[in-house]
């Protein structure tokens, strides 16, 4: 990978090698600055090393950060989408005017978005089983609020009753605020 | 030998609301014509009955509540709990939905009054 990179910038080491060897000349040409001829060992070794931990930090180290900045983005995203779906159907309970397919077929995305989300963030080594179960318990909830309603039905748009609004009001309201405290868990890791 | 039971298969892949006034593919209808009948065919022996609830558009509370509430009213919590084994890969949590359906049928707490 080193002899890679070498490689890939063969004429810009070149020219820094040329520009560092023609300063060191012309320093020495100019008696402004005096220098030793002896040299410390134990300053060679250091400048060794902090040069070799500035390779690990720049190749490695910072892939490393990368690769898990990718890994959060990708999850807080799915985060997002899970929070749009979610306001599709609160749009839908605004307007009080719910069809069915359409809420049903939402719902089902729903869920199977949040089994998905669970199974990436294991992937990534995240832990959120937890999180996860608790938002299931609330989407049956608001579930339960658009498509057990005494009204419901698959023929027609049908309209909410007053209680089942209010359920889907609190549960949505809940299922927000416990999807912005995952993304926020996430960043923090 | 098990008997197995596709909803999206066997019924339709895209299941109505509670009951059969409501609409096409209710939850009562899907109890009368394909749920009790298969159920019926394990009673009194080894057999389970497979339902694999996998394939179709989504599940309206409303339509769980009705079909298995109903097999939990007339055959009991245990024998159905005992008889039944569940699929869901796509959406896993809607085994423990139905098991608090099949749990809470007695007391009424889903169902409404048409």
């Amino acid at each position: 990978m080193l002899l890679d990179t070498i490689k890939k910038n063969l004429v810009v080491i070149i020219f820094f090698f040329i520009l560092g060897t023609l300063a060191g000349f012309l320093s020495t040409q100019w008696s402004y600055f005096s220098f030793e001829d002896k040299f410390n060992l134990i300053d060679v070794l250091n400048l060794v090393v902090t040069a070799l931990a500035g390779y690990y930090i720049a190749s490695t180290l910072s892939k490393q950060l990368t690769a898990r900045r990718v890994e959060k983005d990708l999850i807080i995203e799915e985060i997002h989408k899970i929070r749009s779906l979610y306001n599709i159907l609160n749009d839908t309970v605004i307007e009080n005017q719910v069809l069915f397919a359409k809420t049903v077929s939402t719902t089902k995305r729903i869920s199977v978005s949040f089994t998905a989300l669970e199974s990436l963030a294991s992937t990534c080594n995240y832990n959120i089983k937890d999180q996860i179960n608790n938002a299931f318990m609330l989407n049956s909830n608001i579930k339960a609020a658009i498509t057990n309603d005494p009204n419901t039905n698959n023929s027609n748009f049908y309209s909410l009753e007053s209680r089942s609004i209010v359920s889907f009001n609190n549960n949505y309201q809940l299922i927000q605020q416990k999807l912005l405290e995952l993304i926020i868990f996430i960043n923090r890791q | 030998m098990d008997i197995h039971l596709s909803i999206a298969k066997n019924f339709i892949e895209t299941p109505g609301a509670r009951y059969i006034s409501d609409g096409p593919y209710s939850g009562q209808l899907f109890y009368n014509e394909c749920l009790k009948p298969a159920f019926k065919q394990v009673i009194g022996n080894n057999k389970k009955l497979i339902v694999d609830l996998d394939g179709t558009e989504g599940y309206a509370t409303s339509f769980l509540d009705e079909a298995f509430g109903s097999l939990s009213k007339d055959f009991g919590e245990d024998l159905v709990t005992s008889k039944l084994i569940f699929i869901s890969t796509e959406e896993p949590n809607l085994v423990n939905e139905i098991r608090e359906y099949i749990h809470e049928a007695l007391e009424g707490r889903y169902s409404n009054a048409s």
